[in-house]
């Protein structure tokens, strides 16, 4: 359907948000329907801004990178370690290989922990509130193992430039405590999976709604799972050296609905679980960190990693004195969400607020700010926000 | 004369103290599926409500505030008469005492839950303040819908679709009974009117006419019957799975979104009537056990009142929201089995 026949289709607008108890962020979603079904739709996404960007600029390196865990509440630890990354790959530290299993630990725990949230979520805007109960009980396992390794549940602070912090190494007792509880949570998410995915009432629900083929997925840039769910098979995670020496699948499902997108983040799960096995299985002795590095002056740096919603980019550079300049972070959710917008037309209405919440939108971590003059949006040249960068604007 | 006013007092304060209970035993029921603990049984049907009634009273975005807030207590009055129409007592009132008047009660409340939507605008739709046509918008100008609105449409294919299953169900026990009556049917299942009036303490007696009783349940068409009640009866009460006129995911609370203070326990009130009538019609009709006087009888039929919703929590625990995708066949697929268990009825009669 052409962009004029649906606005001729649209019988009335029903706007969404920003506050809405089905959304866990703060965005505006204007669904056109023809009586239950969606035929246009258009989002809002930049009613709420961090400046992180802003307030790391000029930070001492070490203090900055601590400010991206606060980017997001439940991938923290990937968007430090991705900071510390693009630190080390401009200065030219080598980290330790122990210290890189431990970061990978830390971050398939915390891909856990992000996609049950994810389908703890998906299960309330379905509306079945005994799935969404066992995600989260679920989920209180694997943030006790995140516990156990890091003292936190959350913003875990685990990566420091050069390796990780030496509370962060883990012992023989946290070995067995970790084999001990992976052990039962691994058959436990296998269960929940298999419940989630031969249960004909959810199946109902999300087979064939919010529907995104392939080439729209590769049109809108579609990130991670969301993207892997319409057949893009592309994870970051097999090119990183850090995973070269892990066992794993990528999941990539092609029916692109809302059911495929609930299923390869279960299924990706248990990929998670075999790789933090075969980590704690395989840990190498020696020492965790390498701080015998030199701050100095370092031309723009960047890094490219796999996050639980997908690929996330950092990059900066260092002036002579190791203080931060010009930090960028783009992280999924603005294409995902893009990719919903076009996902949902055709749904039914509350299907449609699945489709919202199937792509785990997380925007918190996602936002710029737009400028709007005279009623029309307008975008800054990079110099213009340079400029304003060195006015303290 | 003197039956008449005491049922008329203390059959819906005993349809009130049950109703109390309920809401606090679905929570329970639903909470322990969930391996949660719960809220106490009371509170949500009873504390919940008195806390609601001392809330600072809040104006409602309502075109009709006041009729707005009166529509529950409207609501909770005509389940009150629904209540009085089932009980012995009332029979002797011409007419009062039959399906059809009880049917009739039920369809306004289904009404009711349209004019609660019709006059909502809360702001958490349209109202938002919230320049949406700024940045470029590829659609401008459409009306846009509140999302009472689109709650009270859903609520209109409800009434079409939906109460389909329970007002057939509701037909099969008086084609067995060959009446529309209340007095016919339950006399039908061996219910022994001596026992009405004045009733008294726990006695082996009643316990041996209650065993005594024929239920229309423990028939063919019976149980097709009840089954296709008890997915009319959660249509009616637009629980999970058929709560789409308040799927939390868009509409968020539907028609009562507005409701605040005194008006939510009012409205927590009347769902807590529906939920009671509903239970106690099924008793009355299908088992041959109508609410009286006998305060035996009348323990033994609210007790019985309480495994409907407990059945119901269990449902709505396994159970997502339907789309009108999945509501549709349902609705036709239970009507057919509705209709299956007339035929055999019919039958069974001639």
């Amino acid at each position: 359907m052409g962009e004029n026949e649906r606005k001729e289709k649209a019988e009335v607008e029903v706007p969404v948000g920003l506050l809405h108890p089905a959304m866990l962020e703060p965005y505006r979603a204007r669904f056109f329907v023809d009586d239950e079904l969606i035929v246009d739709c258009e989002l809002t996404l930049d009613p709420y801004h961090k400046g992180i960007e802003r307030i790391m600029e000029g930070m001492p390196v070490e203090k900055g990178l601590i400010i991206t865990e606060r980017i997001c509440g439940i991938c923290s630890h990937i968007h430090l370690w991705n900071g510390t990354r693009a630190v080390e790959r401009g200065l030219r530290i080598k980290v330790p290989e122990r210290a890189d299993y431990i970061r990978v630990i830390m971050a398939e725990l915390e891909r856990l922990h992000s996609h049950l949230i994810f389908l703890a979520h998906a299960m309330e805007v379905l509306g079945h509130e005994t799935m969404c109960m066992r995600a989260f009980t679920l989920r209180e396992d694997v943030m006790d193992l995140l516990y156990i390794i890091s003292g936190n549940r959350v913003h875990y602070a685990v990566p420091i430039i050069g390796g990780i912090r030496p509370r962060c190494d883990i012992d023989d007792f946290r070995m067995s405590e970790l084999h001990n509880r992976l052990s039962k949570l691994d058959v436990k998410i296998g269960d929940y999976a298999n419940r989630v995915i031969n249960d004909s009432l959810i199946m109902s629900r999300v087979k064939g709604t919010g529907v995104l083929t392939k080439e729209e997925a590769i049109k809108y840039a579609t990130p991670g799972p969301t993207g892997r769910a319409s057949g893009i098979n592309i994870d970051l995670r097999k090119k990183m050296k850090e995973y070269k020496t892990f066992d794993f699948n990528v999941i990539v499902l092609d029916d692109g609905d809302n059911k495929d997108r609930v299923v390869a983040r279960a299924l990706e799960c248990i990929e998670s679980v075999k790789i933090i096995k075969q980590a704690l299985e395989s840990l190498p002795s020696g020492p965790i960190s390498d701080r015998s590095f030199e701050l100095k002056e370092m031309r723009f740096s960047t890094s490219y990693i796999e996050a639980p919603r997908g690929e996330i980019y950092d990059s900066l550079a260092l002036d002579e004195t190791g203080r931060i300049r010009n930090y960028q972070n783009r992280t999924p959710t603005l294409t995902a969400m893009a990719s919903m917008e076009i996902a949902c037309i055709g749904d039914q209405l509350t299907d449609g607020m699945l489709t919202m919440a199937s792509c785990d939108p997380c925007l918190a971590c996602t936002n710029r700010a737009i400028v709007v003059e005279n009623g029309k949006e307008r975008v800054f040249t990079e110099e213009e926000v340079k400029s304003l960068i060195r006015r303290g604007l | 004369m003197i039956e008449f006013i005491i049922a008329t007092l203390l059959i819906p304060f005993a349809a009130l103290i049950t109703g109390f209970i309920i809401p606090g035993l679905e929570r329970k029921v639903q909470a322990r599926i969930q391996q949660r603990i719960g809220p106490p049984l009371l509170t949500p049907g009873f504390w919940a409500v008195l806390k609601f009634i001392y809330k600072e009273k809040i104006q409602p975005n309502s075109p009709m505030p006041r009729l707005f807030h009166s529509l529950p207590i409207i609501g909770v009055f005509v389940m009150f008469f629904a209540v009085l129409f089932t009980t012995p007592e009332w029979w002797v009132v011409n007419t009062l005492g039959t399906v059809v008047a009880v049917v009739g009660l039920l369809k306004v409340i289904e009404f009711l839950f349209m004019a609660m939507g019709s006059f909502s605008r809360s702001i958490l739709s349209v109202s938002m303040p919230y320049a949406d046509q700024v940045k470029g918008a590829v659609m401008k100008g459409e009306y846009r819908r509140f999302f009472e609105q689109q709650s009270v449409l859903r609520a209109f294919k409800m009434i079409t679709i939906g109460s389909f299953p329970m007002y057939v169900a509701m037909f099969v026990p008086v084609i067995l009974a060959k009446s529309i009556n209340f007095s016919d049917i339950v006399a039908y299942q061996g219910f022994d009117s001596t026992l009405i009036f004045p009733g008294g303490m726990i006695d082996l007696l009643y316990l041996e006419k209650i065993f005594a009783l024929k239920p229309i349940l423990f028939t063919l068409p019976g149980i097709l019957a009840a089954f296709v009640y008890f997915i009319g009866y959660l249509m009616m009460l637009n629980e999970y799975p058929f709560s789409i006129e308040k799927a939390k995911s868009d509409v968020i609370e539907g028609p009562s979104l507005e409701y605040a203070s005194w008006a939510r326990g009012g409205y927590y009130l009347m769902r807590e009537a529906i939920l009671f009538v509903l239970s106690s019609v099924f008793i009355t009709i299908f088992i041959g056990l109508p609410p009286t006087l006998n305060l035996p009888l009348l323990i033994v039929h609210c007790a019985l009142c309480l495994i409907m919703p407990v059945l119901f929590s269990v449902v709505s625990a396994f159970s997502p929201i339907f789309t009108f995708k999945q509501v549709y066949p349902v609705s036709m697929g239970f009507t057919a089995i509705g209709f299956l268990a007339m035929v055999v009825s019919l039958i069974m009669v001639i």
